[in-house]
């Protein structure tokens, strides 16, 4: 299956799928004008991905900011992972966060509660 | 001399140039291929001609007697009314320096005599495009800058009158920033005899889809107020979450319309002295003169998206009041400015500490600091989304 690669801009992150790698990185900051859209792409990516999965997979999360619409596309997006991972494809993420930034480090904590996955919270260097 | 080639709808050129040979060639080219033409040799008429006729563009040379083609270009570009008409230099002077001399001065473009027709004749027209392309966008955002603005005072009027909040408190501020025109922010009080609610709402998104959100926020409140019960935040949460979800239809989870808001409840009586909070995320903010400041979360859990659960109870806290409290709200669009040393986000971390250092000072004092605050954390970025904080205090005695 191709990668998928989108350029960060000011309001939406990175975004790097690596199907051959089964690495999947977001990094950046999230506040579309339309989360729904913007992320529609990746969606239906990753919908695809987690069917074809056989394996490990690592995600790596990255985010300064996220505004609320984007917050519940990620938690569908974690929820899709959680799937696939109790399908039998172990799957990891990693949340970084900025030792700063309370939001992020908030944000994360409240996925990993919510989220049946192996989850890292992980600071990053200052 | 002065001459026009008379007609409507078609578009007008104005040319400016000493040599009546130039004018009379490019009154018969322009003339062939349709064009209005108002030719002069007088620089000095420039401006009295361009109001007159009203030219979509003006070819204009350099070197003139009297006024030379910059002088007249400023003009026209120091004109508000004239300012927005397209200006080509027509010269032979192809010096690069009278070149960018000319663009500063506000022309479009600059063209070197001898020059070839097709060529001017193609550059006229492009410009004239882009000018009414320009004319029409322009139209276009007024027409929906307008709209938003008249939806503004709509949304302004929803909101409560100082007249009311002041008959229940001694004192208290209201810091309202929505990002664009109308946001997604919203405040939202009922009166009764001793008692009151006081709603502060944060809908996913700003500008228009954030309004319109507060609109549908705002009725169901009133609703619910007079209906259901009054005097119950969680119970209150409880009613809007199930409403909000059924008024949008979210019942499944696709990613089709998810919308929903944090929102905090205070209940207050005045006569039994005490105040119930619930709230979906939303935090209050109590401080008691130089004290630590307290800060009460609300349950982690947003109102109306189609992934909240309907049968989710929101937790009440009551705070019996000795009469020196005050009480804050905000949004997360405070906390959530990006800004400061390393472009994160504030943080609620930072709000506390903001109010720690003003806690002391008159509530109006803190909303100029507050909001000084925020500006300076902010810094040069935008403002990433709407912004409300509310401060007050309760009347130690009910309202008569």
């Amino acid at each position: 299956m191709e990668n998928l690669t989108i350029e960060e801009t000011k309001s939406t992150p990175r975004i790097i799928f690596d199907a051959q790698e089964n690495i999947l990185e977001i990094k950046g900051r999230s506040y579309p004008e339309d989360a729904m859209k913007f992320y529609k792409p990746a969606f239906d990516w990753l919908k695809e991905y987690v069917v074809a999965l056989q394996g490990e997979c690592t995600c790596n999360i990255s985010l300064i900011y996220i505004n609320t619409s984007s917050r519940k596309i990620f938690l569908m997006i974690l929820k899709l992972l959680e799937k696939a991972h109790s399908q039998g494809n172990p799957i990891t993420i990693n949340w970084y966060y900025h030792p700063d930034n309370e939001n992020a480090k908030e944000l994360g904590e409240e996925y990993k509660e919510e989220i049946e996955l192996p989850f890292n919270l992980i600071e990053e260097e200052a | 001399m002065e001459q026009i080639n008379p007609g409507q709808e078609q578009p007008a050129v104005l040319v400016v140039d000493d040599e009546e040979a130039i004018l009379e060639m490019l009154k018969t080219i322009f003339a062939r291929e349709g064009y209005r033409v108002i030719i002069t040799s007088d620089s000095r008429k420039v401006l009295k001609l361009t109001r007159e006729y009203s030219p979509d563009i003006i070819l204009l040379d350099i070197m003139l007697p009297f006024l030379d083609g910059f002088d007249v270009c400023r003009l026209l570009k120091n004109d508000l009314l004239l300012k927005e008409i397209p200006v080509i230099f027509l010269t032979v002077k192809s010096e690069k320096e009278d070149i960018v001399k000319g663009i500063e001065a506000g022309a479009v473009d600059y063209i070197t005599k001898p020059f070839s027709v097709t060529e001017l004749l193609a550059r006229v027209k492009t410009h004239i495009e882009l000018k009414k392309s320009k004319d029409q966008l322009q139209k276009m955002n007024d027409d929906i800058l307008t709209s938003i603005r008249y939806a503004r005072k709509i949304q302004n009027s929803i909101l409560p009158d100082h007249n009311t909040l002041e008959s229940f408190f001694s004192s208290y501020f209201i810091l309202w920033r929505p990002r664009d025109i109308v946001g997604g922010d919203f405040y939202w009080f009922q009166p009764r005899k001793d008692n009151f609610l006081l709603i502060l709402g944060d809908c996913t998104g700003h500008g228009v889809p954030g309004a319109f959100m507060t609109m549908i926020a705002n009725s169901t409140l009133t609703r619910i107020a007079a209906d259901y019960c009054n005097n119950d935040p969680a119970q209150i949460l409880h009613h809007l979450n199930v409403i909000i979800r059924s008024t949008l239809h979210q019942t499944q989870n696709t990613l089709s319309s998810d919308d929903g808001m944090d929102i905090a409840v205070v209940y207050g009586n005045l006569t039994e002295k005490k105040v119930i909070f619930a709230s979906a995320r939303l935090s209050l903010f109590i401080t008691r003169g130089s004290q630590a400041i307290f800060e009460i979360p609300g349950n982690r859990r947003s109102i109306g998206y189609s992934s909240s659960n309907e049968e989710y109870e929101f937790t009440n806290h009551e705070i019996v009041l000795k009469g020196n409290e005050r009480f804050y709200l905000v949004s997360d669009g405070f906390t959530d400015q990006l800004g400061g040393e390393n472009d994160l986000p504030m943080g609620k971390k930072g709000f506390r500490n903001y109010l720690r250092s003003c806690r002391e000072d008159s509530l109006e004092s803190q909303k100029i600091f507050l909001k000084e605050r925020f500006l300076q954390y902010k810094g040069n970025n935008s403002q990433i989304d709407d912004v409300t904080v509310l401060g007050f205090t309760l009347k130690n005695n009910s309202p008569e």
